[in-house]
């Protein structure tokens, strides 16, 4: 009888103390600042114009070849991206490609809600890309920080 | 090298490994030949050395002592130089940092990484650390035209764009404006590069060690890229490109240094004519004719109508035409086809006025329709070029290269003779310009100012219908052609002096033997509308006069534009004979033929509609492109295959052809592009361009060159030989070769001219045609009793 008081007592007790279930997908947990998301392509905060150079350093130092992208010359004499291509069924997440861009254009979003329901869904597009770049701020967008 | 001559040999210590070279060589070549390398960044193979970038810095021990740049030193007996040194290392590294003081930190996004000298150096030379920077100049791109781009910040001035345009190109677009830390590349007053004498070559871009000049079309990385050696389609100069592709489309032409007849030159069709190739418009279907409209046909059902229809019109009622820019083997097989299969020797080239005349007047000449030296010798043995004809920087570019070359390198002294003005005619010692038509007479008046001052020296062996010809020049009056071409006497009897003197200039009273040789080179074959037989005719006499036949650095070199003009001539082409200028009426030949030949008729090819297996070959010369078109006209002429490139630089078709053409009653017209041609055919049949196929080109100095197959044809789109084996196939001749080298086997055993040509043989290099079993010296020009026929040779009066 004692055994059960003892048992219920715990029980009771832990109505009281905080939760630790994270109610998915109403409240998220909050990933470090370093955390690999899905690559996204960023664009200048000022003035909006992506910052990619497509110089195709991040193409070519994927470990597994997921990035494709097709260069044209631009106008002013340069290049720009004509087609960017990331085919995240082969992406490992391990960030060379962040690490490898001289203009960190490409970075690791947050991103890791990824899952569909057909294989075309993993592959993402620049304008997606894009997309998720505007969305999630890195780390050292400091003064937005507070949006978070 | 033809010349040959004894060279003072040096030898010379580099590294503590025993080197012996020429002497005169320099250092820096020197090391090249003993395999080792030194970093050069302002050196130019072909251009003379020009010291400013510093860095191919080597040590020199001893009296002399010190640090020289190898490139512009040359060798001594007994030198001993360090190539990496201490001393000479840690000068190199000085000179990197220097230039990357200012040289934009640009690498990811330049075009020329990967590929880029001073990147490599700067990596060689382990340059982590630069202690001499400060804040960037920059400025931003310049376009200098559609195609090239500048970016100052990348520019190292080594000079070579310049040079090279200046010294090779002859134009001089661009030059280095300003001096000193404002000093710059550009055309002058900063014009577009178009509308100065800039030809869009593209060397400047292809020589830059760095990405400062770079190509606007281009915008990839060479990593991504597979490269493919081939030969240009598009004048009868045989450029060797390299063609970089990824992902099965032409990306960028580069240029191989040491490689064929161009050593890596090219010209703005041979550097951006791929997009020619991959052009929207391209043929990639099948077309049948019904009623007024072109319907899309699958390439069987196209071929099935082509064969059903030629059952029908074997014989004389059937002639075809063969593109001067199809491949040796497929010119082969059409007139394989044409005479085994359909039975007539009607077979022709796609060709104009201006192409015919000179092809003529060469075989009046010279017994055969070919040059007779090459082009290779501008660097060794010419010292007089006799230029003649329309801008030979627009019909052959490259061509052209070596005669500013040989001007600069050689002294060589230039003759123009042309309507058109173009840079070589003021670097060029006498310009006359005459008008269209009239440079027979000036070819003539200094024929006749060459025997009045006693310098003709025919050879004996070539003096047939001299005395004929002597006599018809009587009434050449110098002076009277002079004023005539709007010139005085003076200069003609300079282009005249100079010519026969092999650029002397004067008569000094040597052995009239021991002058120089003088070449020709001649565009007169490249104008449509002209009637170029008289100027070609006068300029081989002029050639025969002077000694010049049959002599290393003489003779002539005609140009006639289209790529394989030459091959397609040596292929058979022609109404009157088989491949090799072998007569069609002797029958001893024929039979030589026939044995090759009408074993391909197989058992299964039922005799009907008239149509039957041939028991042997025609044996009267056909008609000829002249005679097709009358007889077309009467009628007479029933069917037809017109093999065709209609492309942006072709030449077009002949006006009369196209007029009388509608008479057909059937009409196969393989082209690569809709043109008016393919717009009269009943099927169209869509042909592969240079790119698309393997093969072999022979090129206007007799020399054969190896295509390779590059990027897919788009489409449907076959090579030429494809659709010959299906139509003769479907007529019961087995045309089964498996590729052209089989075609290119098989024509080196029944043309002695082409004997000993192969495919593989082609791999290491280009081969001159008549050509040498292995072991024997190869000549690159036609001498007298061998390669030119002595019987043959003759002056002809017109």
């Amino acid at each position: 009888m004692l055994d059960e008081v003892k048992g219920f007592w715990v029980t009771f007790r832990r109505l009281f103390t905080p939760n630790v279930t994270i109610q998915y997908p109403e409240e998220k947990r909050q990933m470090a600042p370093r955390f690999r998301g899905l690559p996204s392509l960023r664009a200048d905060p000022e003035t909006g114009e992506p910052l990619c150079v497509a110089c195709g350093l991040c193409a070519r130092i994927c470990p597994t070849s997921c990035l494709e992208m097709t260069v044209v010359p631009s106008e002013e004499g340069d290049r720009e991206l004509a087609e960017f291509i990331l085919r995240s069924g082969r992406c490992l997440f391990c960030g060379m490609c962040a690490q490898v861009c001289p203009v960190d254009a490409i970075t690791m979003s947050g991103e890791y809600e990824l899952a569909t329901l057909q294989r075309d869904g993993l592959i993402y597009t620049k304008t997606e890309l894009a997309a998720i770049g505007a969305q999630n701020l890195g780390w050292w967008d400091a003064d937005t920080q507070d949006a978070r | 090298m033809v010349v040959k001559s004894e060279a003072k040999l040096v030898t010379l210590k580099i590294n503590d490994q025993e080197v012996t070279v020429p002497e005169g060589t320099t250092i820096l070549q020197a090391c090249q030949t003993a395999g080792i390398e030194v970093p050069n960044l302002c050196y130019q193979p072909l251009l003379r050395p020009w010291g400013s970038c510093r860095i191919c810095t080597v040590e020199v021990l001893g009296r002399r002592g010190g640090l020289v740049e190898s490139c512009a030193a040359q060798v001594r007996e007994g030198m001993e130089v360090r190539t990496h040194s201490p001393e000479v290392l840690k000068s190199r590294q000085f000179i990197l940092q220097m230039y990357l003081i200012d040289h934009a930190l640009d690498c990811p996004t330049c075009d020329k990484s990967g590929e880029c000298y001073l990147q490599d150096n700067t990596y060689l030379h382990n340059v982590h650390l630069n202690p001499y920077r400060r804040p960037k100049l920059a400025k931003p791109y310049t376009h200098l035209s559609d195609v090239i781009d500048y970016k100052w910040d990348r520019c190292i001035m080594c000079a070579r764009c310049t040079r090279v345009c200046d010294e090779v190109i002859g134009v001089t677009a661009i030059g280095v404006l300003n001096r000193g830390l404002e000093a710059e590349i550009g055309p002058a007053y900063g014009t577009d590069l178009r509308e100065g004498t800039c030809t869009s070559c593209g060397m400047c871009i292809a020589v830059c060690p760095v990405g400062a000049l770079t190509d606007r079309r281009f915008g990839m990385h060479p990593w991504e890229l597979d490269a493919t050696e081939t030969i240009c389609g598009f004048c009868d100069v045989g450029c060797t490109l390299n063609v970089e592709h990824s992902r099965g489309i032409v990306r960028r032409v580069t240029h191989l240094w040491d490689r064929g007849v161009n050593h890596g030159y090219t010209c703005e069709r041979g550097k951006w004519g791929y997009a020619q190739v991959q052009h929207p418009d391209r043929l990639e279907t099948a077309f049948i004719r019904q009623g007024d409209e072109f319907v899309a046909a699958d390439l069987d059902d196209a071929l099935d109508r082509v064969a059903d229809a030629f059952r029908r019109y074997q014989g004389d009622q059937f002639a075809a035409l063969a593109s001067p820019e199809n491949t040796n083997e497929e010119n082969y097989l059409l007139q394989q086809f044409t005479r085994a299969v359909m039975g007539t020797n009607n077979i022709d080239r796609l060709r104009h006025r201006g192409q015919s005349g000179v092809s003529q007047a060469l075989r009046d000449s010279f017994g055969r329709p070919a040059s007779t030296n090459s082009m290779q010798e501008a660097f060794t043995d010419t010292q007089c070029m006799l230029v003649v004809g329309p801008n030979i920087g627009e019909t052959a570019p490259v061509g052209s290269y070596w005669l500013y070359w040989s001007r600069n390198y050689r002294e060589a002294k230039t003759v123009v003779v042309s309507h058109d003005h173009f840079p070589l005619c003021d670097r060029a010692e006498v310009w006359i310009k005459p008008p269209r038509g009239a440079e027979a007479r000036v070819i003539d008046a200094m024929a006749r100012i060459i025997l009045d001052a006693g310098l003709a020296h025919p050879a004996e062996s070539a003096s047939a219908g001299f005395e004929a010809w002597r006599a018809s020049l009587a009434q050449v009056d110098p002076e009277q052609v002079a004023a005539e071409v709007g010139t005085d006497i003076a200069t003609l009897r300079r282009a005249a002096i100079l010519y026969a003197t092999g650029g002397v200039g004067e008569v000094d009273g040597r052995d009239l033997a021991d002058y120089p040789a003088s070449a020709i080179y001649q565009t007169l074959g490249t104008d449509r509308g002209a009637d170029a037989h008289p100027a070609a005719v006068a300029l081989n006499n002029l050639a025969l006069l002077t000694g010049n036949v049959g002599r290393a650095g003489g003779g002539v070199i005609a140009f006639r534009g289209s790529a394989n003009f030459q091959g397609a001539t040596d292929m058979g082409c022609e109404a009157g004979y088989f491949p090799g200028y072998q007569p069609v009426d002797d029958p001893e030949i024929r039979r030589k033929f026939e044995a090759a030949w009408l074993p391909r008729w197989n058992d299964a090819a039922v005799p009907q509609n008239g149509f039957k297996p041939l028991r042997e070959l025609p044996a009267t010369p056909g008609l000829d492109l002249d005679g097709m078109i009358a007889a077309i006209e009467a009628g007479q002429i029933k069917a037809m295959y017109i093999a065709a490139s209609s492309h942006e630089y072709s030449p077009g078709i002949d006006e009369r052809l196209l007029a009388v053409l509608p008479k057909l009653e059937f009409l196969v017209v393989e082209d690569s592009f809709p043109s008016d041609l393919a717009k009269l055919a009943h099927v169209v049949l869509p042909g592969a361009m240079f790119l698309e196929k393997d093969g072999s080109y022979t090129n206007a100095d007799r020399t054969i060159q190896r295509l390779r197959y590059t990027v897919a044809p788009p489409g449907d789109a076959q090579p030429s030989w494809w659709f010959l084996q299906e139509i003769a196939e479907r007529l019961g001749y087995n045309l089964t070769y498996r590729h052209p080298s089989f075609v290119l086997e098989e024509i080196a055993q029944l043309t002695p001219i082409y004997r000993g040509v192969s495919l593989p043989r082609l791999e290491r290099g280009p081969l001159q045609w008549p050509v040498q079993p292995f072991g024997a010296e190869q000549s690159v020009f036609l001498e007298l009793g061998d390669g030119l026929a002595p019987e043959a040779v003759r002056f002809v009066a017109d």
